[in-house]
C-alpha cells in the first residue's frame, strides 16, 4: 500500500510512501481516496496492481521552440567566441510565463558573466514577476544588459535570424545568437492519462478544468491531485510551494480519511440498467462498475452529495439512504445553491421582506430534477426561481451549467404546452452579492422575469 | 492535542485556525479589530457573464467556520506585546480593552498578520485626498456595489456624474524605489483587470484605458495577455503615466508613447490608482519578539526550521500572495502541525 502514486515525475517526501508510474504504462485506475487500486505495466512489460491511497499526476508539459532554429531558454549557453552579440526574446506569439521570465534573466546574467565583451539584448513585452525575478531583473541591468520593451510589430526576425527593433527613437539592426522562451504545451497522453483516472479535461490540452474551487492541485476527483506543467504554463509559478503543500495535505488526509457528506447514495442493482449515465455525469469521479453485482456503485469517501447522478439516472435507481421527502407546499418556492446564494442570504439584511417565499437550501444546482420541476409547478407553486453559481465558480463543476440547461428545456416545455411562460427561472449568484440577492428576490416577487 | 494561537484573524490565520480545530487542537486567534477578515472585508464578486476567479468564493465558508467552531475562541481588539519561553511551553502576554493578560502553556505560534494597503499608509500618493476624481482600487469597489441602484441613470457610479471614460494605472506604491517597495505585488494587475471588465460588462459606453509597467499572471491558471484585453474592450498602454493634471473638464494623463516615441496626453473623469501589498507595520515588533528574518522589504521569514521552533508564518506577512494561495499557505501551516503531532508529541 502506498501513499501516492506520481504518474510522471516523482517528488520525494520524508514520510510518504510513494511510487513513480510512467504515464504511457498506466492502464487502468479503480476506487477512491484512501484506496485506489492502479494496474500498470512495469519495466519489464509484466501487468502489476498497487493500491495507494492518492494520486498525483506530474507530467512535465511539452516545450515548443517559437521559430525554427533558435535556441530556448532551457538549452545551454552557447559558445561565446563566434557571436557578435546575443538577442534574448520573451513574450513572442503570446506573453511568456512568469517562469520562463525567470529562465531567461538568469540566463542572460549567467551570458553577460560569462561572455563580458559581448552585448546581451533582452527583448520583451510583458516582464512577469514571481519568484526572485524583481532581483534577478535589478542584477542584469546592473551588469549592462540592455532591456528593450516592444509591441506587436516593432520587433521583426527575418528567416536568416536577423533580429530589427524599431522605435520612433531606436533603430537597431542586429545579427547575432537568438535565445527565445519556449511555449509551453500539454504532454502527449495527458488526455489518455485523463480518461484512465476519469477527470474532465481542462483549457488547451491541460489537465485541470478553471473552477475557482480547484485551487492549486486538486482535480474533481477526491485524492487526485494535478501539479505543474500538466496544470498549465502558469502553474510552474508557484510549483515548490504548490508540491510542497499537496505532500503535506496528503500526509494529513491519509490519517483519517472521513466522507464529505453525511447522508449515504445507493444504487439498486436490481434496478440500474447499467447504462453508465451516472459515471459520466458524476462531477467528482465517485461513480464505478461493481463487478459482482453487475451494477453501478458510489463510491462513499468520493462522493460530495451533489445529487446529479440521481437527477440524472434513466432507471430512478440511485437513492439517498436517509431519504425525507417531505411534501410541497404552495406559493413562491426558491431553490439556493447551499455554496452560493444561500450564503448571500445568510449576509443579506432585512430576510422578513421576503417571509413569504418558500425558501429552500440545495447542495448544487445541478441537483435539480426536471420530474421535481414539475412536481413543484404541479402542486400549484406558482413560479420556482433556481440560485445557482457562475460559470466555472461551481464546487461541483458543471452544477450550474445543468440546472441552465435543464431550466430552459422545463420552460420550452411548458410554453409549448401552454402553461405559462418563464415559470422556472435559473439565475447565478456569488456568496457575496447579499445585495444583488435582495434586488432579485424583491423584483421575482414582483413577477418581473427580467432579472 | 495542544494549545495553539493564531496571531491574526484575516484568511491565513482563519484557515490555519479551522484545520487545526477540526484536528481537536485548541485554538485562540488573537485578533486586533473587532472582526474577522482583514484585508479582504469588503471585496465584492467581480463575475462579468462568467466567474473571473477573484477567489473570493473561498473565503465566507471559512470565516463562518471559524466563528462557529467549539475549538476556535476568539480574542477581538487585542494585540501581543509580549512573548515568553516557559520550560516546555511559551507564553504570550496581551492587551485587551486596556488591561494586560497572560496566555500561557502555548505549544505552537501562527502569526498570520498579513499586510498593508497603500492607500492606507499615510506615505500614500498625495494627489488622491486632493482630487475626487482620483480614487483607489477599493473606492471603486465601493462605488461599483451601489451600481444596482444607479445601473440605469445617469450617474451610475453614484459619483455624482457619469464618467465617458475611466483610466487604471497600475504599479502604485510598488515596483518604485520612491515608494520604497521595489518588488511587485502580484495581484493589482489582476485586480485592476477583473474590475475592468465588470466594468465594462454593465457600463459598455465607458471607455476604459490601463496603464500597466508589466502585465502579470492573474492568479492560478488565469493568464492575462494583451489579447485578453482587447477581447474585453480595454484599451491598454504599456507604460506608467508621467503626469497627472487635474483640469475642469477632466484629468489631463500625460504619458510618454514608446511605440511613437512622443509624449501624448489623454482626458479622462475618472482615475482609478492600482493598491499594492505592503508589509505591515508590525513586521519589525515580530522580527523582535519572535527571532525572525526582516527581508529588504519588509516581509518576513524563518530563520530557524519552524518544525523545531514551534513559530510559524502564514499568508502575506510573508510576501505578497492571492486569497488562494493565502489559503494554502495557512492550511499548509495546519498540516505540517498535524503531521508533527502524529508523529511527536510537541516539546519545547
Ligand atoms: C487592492 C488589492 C486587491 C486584491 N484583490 C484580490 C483578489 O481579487 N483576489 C485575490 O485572490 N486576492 C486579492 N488580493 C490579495 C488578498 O487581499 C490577500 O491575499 C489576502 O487578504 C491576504 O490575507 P492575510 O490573511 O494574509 O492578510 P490580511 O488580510 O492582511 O489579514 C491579517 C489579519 O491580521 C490582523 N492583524 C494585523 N496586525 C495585527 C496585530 N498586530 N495583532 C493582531 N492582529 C493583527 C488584521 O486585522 C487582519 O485581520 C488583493 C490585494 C490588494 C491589495
Ligand atoms: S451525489 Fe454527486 S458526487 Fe455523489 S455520486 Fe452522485 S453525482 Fe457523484
Ligand atoms: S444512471 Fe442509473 S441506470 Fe444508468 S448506470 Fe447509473 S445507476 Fe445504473
Ligand atoms: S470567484 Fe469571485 S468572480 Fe467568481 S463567482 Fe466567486 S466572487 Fe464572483
Ligand atoms: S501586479 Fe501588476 S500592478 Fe501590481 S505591482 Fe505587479 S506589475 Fe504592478
Amino acid at each position: 500500500m502506498y501513499d501516492v502514486v506520481f504518474i510522471g515525475d516523482l517528488i520525494e517526501s520524508p514520510t510518504l510512501k510513494s511510487l513513480k508510474v510512467d504515464p504511457e504504462l498506466l492502464l487502468r485506475c479503480r476506487g477512491e481516496i484512501g484506496d485506489f487500486h492502479l494496474t500498470y505495466k512495469d519495466g519489464d512489460g509484466k501487468v502489476r496492481e498497487v493500491k495507494t491511497g492518492t494520486i498525483v499526476v506530474n507530467i512535465t508539459a511539452e516545450r515548443e521552440k517559437p521559430l525554427p532554429g533558435v535556441l530556448s531558454f532551457e538549452d545551454d549557453l552557447p559558445e561565446g567566441k563566434e557571436v557578435d552579440c546575443l538577442i534574448f526574446i520573451q513574450d513572442y506569439q503570446t506573453i511568456s510565463p512568469a517562469i520562463m521570465s525567470n529562465r531567461g534573466l538568469k540566463m542572460a546574467i549567467s551570458a553577460a558573466k560569462k561572455f563580458p565583451e559581448i552585448q546581451v539584448y533582452y527583448f520583451y513585452r510583458s516582464m512577469r514577476f514571481i519568484k526572485d525575478n524583481d532581483r534577478l531583473f535589478e542584477e542584469a541591468r546592473r551588469l549592462g544588459i540592455l532591456f528593450l520593451k516592444y509591441e506587436k510589430g516593432n520587433l521583426v526576425i527575418s528567416a536568416a535570424g536577423e533580429v530589427s527593433y524599431n522605435r520612433e527613437d531606436i533603430s537597431l539592426r542586429l545579427e547575432g545568437k537568438i535565445l527565445m522562451a519556449p511555449e509551453i504545451k500539454p504532454a502527449e497522453g495527458l488526455e489518455r492519462v485523463a480518461r484512465i483516472l476519469n477527470l474532465e479535461m481542462g483549457p488547451a490540452g491541460f489537465l485541470q478544468v478553471e473552477n475557482v474551487y480547484l485551487q492549486s492541485t486538486l482535480s474533481g476527483r477526491r485524492g487526485v491531485y494535478i501539479l505543474g506543467g500538466s496544470r498549465g504554463p502558469t502553474a510552474y509559478s508557484n510549483l515548490v510551494e504548490e508540491a510542497e503543500y499537496t505532500l503535506n495535505e496528503i500526509g494529513f488526509l491519509l490519517q483519517d480519511i472521513k466522507p464529505l457528506v453525511n447522508d449515504r447514495r445507493e444504487v439498486d442493482d436490481q434496478k440500474c440498467i447499467l447504462c453508465y449515465t451516472c459515471y459520466r455525469i458524476c462531477p467528482h469521479g465517485a461513480i464505478e462498475r461493481d463487478e459482482e453485482l453487475d451494477a453501478m456503485k458510489v463510491l462513499n469517501l468520493a462522493c460530495q452529495g451533489c445529487n446529479a447522478c440521481i437527477s440524472h439516472c434513466p432507471a430512478s435507481a440511485i437513492s439517498i439512504v436517509e431519504d425525507n421527502n417531505e411534501l410541497i407546499e404552495t406559493g413562491l418556492r426558491v431553490l439556493m445553491c447551499e455554496n452560493s446564494a444561500r450564503t448571500a442570504w445568510e449576509r443579506m439584511a432585512g430576510k422578513d421582506r421576503f417571509s413569504d417565499l418558500k425558501i429552500e437550501t440545495i447542495p448544487c444546482a445541478g441537483s435539480i430534477k426536471k420530474e421535481d420541476i414539475y412536481h413543484y409547478l404541479r402542486n400549484s407553486a406558482d413560479r420556482l426561481l433556481i440560485l445557482g453559481c457562475f460559470e466555472e465558480s461551481c464546487k461541483h463543476l458543471s452544477g450550474d451549467r445543468k440546472a441552465y440547461r435543464i431550466v430552459n428545456e422545463v420552460n420550452e416545455r411548458l410554453k409549448v404546452l401552454n402553461l405559462g411562460e418563464n415559470r422556472v427561472i435559473f439565475k447565478r449568484l456569488a456568496p457575496r452579492m447579499e445585495e444583488d440577492l435582495a434586488g432579485l428576490l424583491s423584483r421575482w416577487k414582483e413577477g418581473n422575469c427580467n432579472l | 492535542m495542544s494549545k495553539i494561537a493564531v496571531i491574526g484573524g484575516g484568511i491565513a490565520g482563519s484557515a490555519a485556525a479551522v484545520e487545526l480545530a477540526r484536528a481537536g487542537n485548541q485554538v485562540t486567534i488573537i485578533e486586533k479589530e473587532n472582526k474577522l477578515g482583514g484585508n479582504l472585508k469588503d471585496y465584492g464578486c467581480k463575475a462579468v457573464d462568467v466567474c473571473t476567479k477573484c477567489n473570493l468564493c473561498l473565503v465566507d465558508d471559512l470565516f463562518s467556520e471559524t466563528t462557529e467552531s467549539a475549538g476556535i475562541e476568539i480574542l477581538y481588539q487585542t494585540r501581543v506585546n509580549d512573548f515568553k519561553r516557559n520550560p516546555g511551553s511559551y507564553s504570550l502576554g496581551i492587551e485587551r480593552e486596556g488591561r494586560f493578560q497572560r496566555i500561557d502553556g502555548l505549544d505552537y505560534i501562527v502569526l498570520a498578520t498579513g499586510f498593508t494597503r497603500w492607500s492606507d499608509l499615510e506615505t500614500g500618493t498625495p494627489e488622491v485626498s486632493q482630487d475626487k476624481r482620483i480614487i483607489w482600487a477599493s473606492e471603486l469597489e465601493g462605488l461599483m456595489k451601489k451600481r444596482k441602484d444607479h445601473l440605469e441613470t445617469e450617474d451610475p457610479l453614484a459619483l455624482g456624474y457619469k464618467p465617458e471614460s475611466v483610466v487604471f494605472i497600475q504599479c502604485n506604491g510598488s515596483r518604485s524605489i520612491q515608494e520604497k517597495a521595489r518588488y511587485c505585488s502580484r495581484v493589482c494587475c489582476g485586480y485592476s483587470y477583473r474590475m475592468a471588465r465588470v466594468l465594462k460588462y454593465f457600463f459598455p459606453e465607458i471607455k476604459i484605458t490601463i496603464f500597466f509597467m508589466d502585465l502579470q499572471e492573474g492568479g492560478y491558471l488565469q493568464d492575462i495577455s494583451f489579447t485578453n484585453l482587447e477581447e474585453a474592450g480595454i484599451n491598454y498602454l504599456n507604460c506608467k503615466p508621467v503626469r497627472v493634471e487635474g483640469k475642469d473638464d477632466g484629468l489631463r494623463i500625460i504619458y510618454e508613447d514608446q511605440r511613437k516615441g512622443a509624449v501624448e496626453e489623454l482626458l479622462t473623469q475618472l482615475l482609478v490608482l492600482s493598491e499594492g501589498i505592503h508589509p505591515n507595520q508590525d513586521n519589525e515588533h515580530w522580527s523582535m519578539l519572535f527571532n525572525l528574518q526582516l527581508d529588504d522589504h519588509g516581509f518576513l521569514s524563518s530563520i530557524e526550521d519552524e518544525l523545531k521552533t514551534g513559530i510559524f508564518l502564514a499568508g502575506t506577512i510573508k510576501g505578497p500572495k492571492d486569497i488562494a494561495a493565502t489559503i494554502s499557505d495557512g492550511r499548509n501551516v495546519a498540516y505540517k502541525i498535524i503531521n508533527q503531532q502524529k508523529l511527536q508529541p510537541a516539546v519545547r
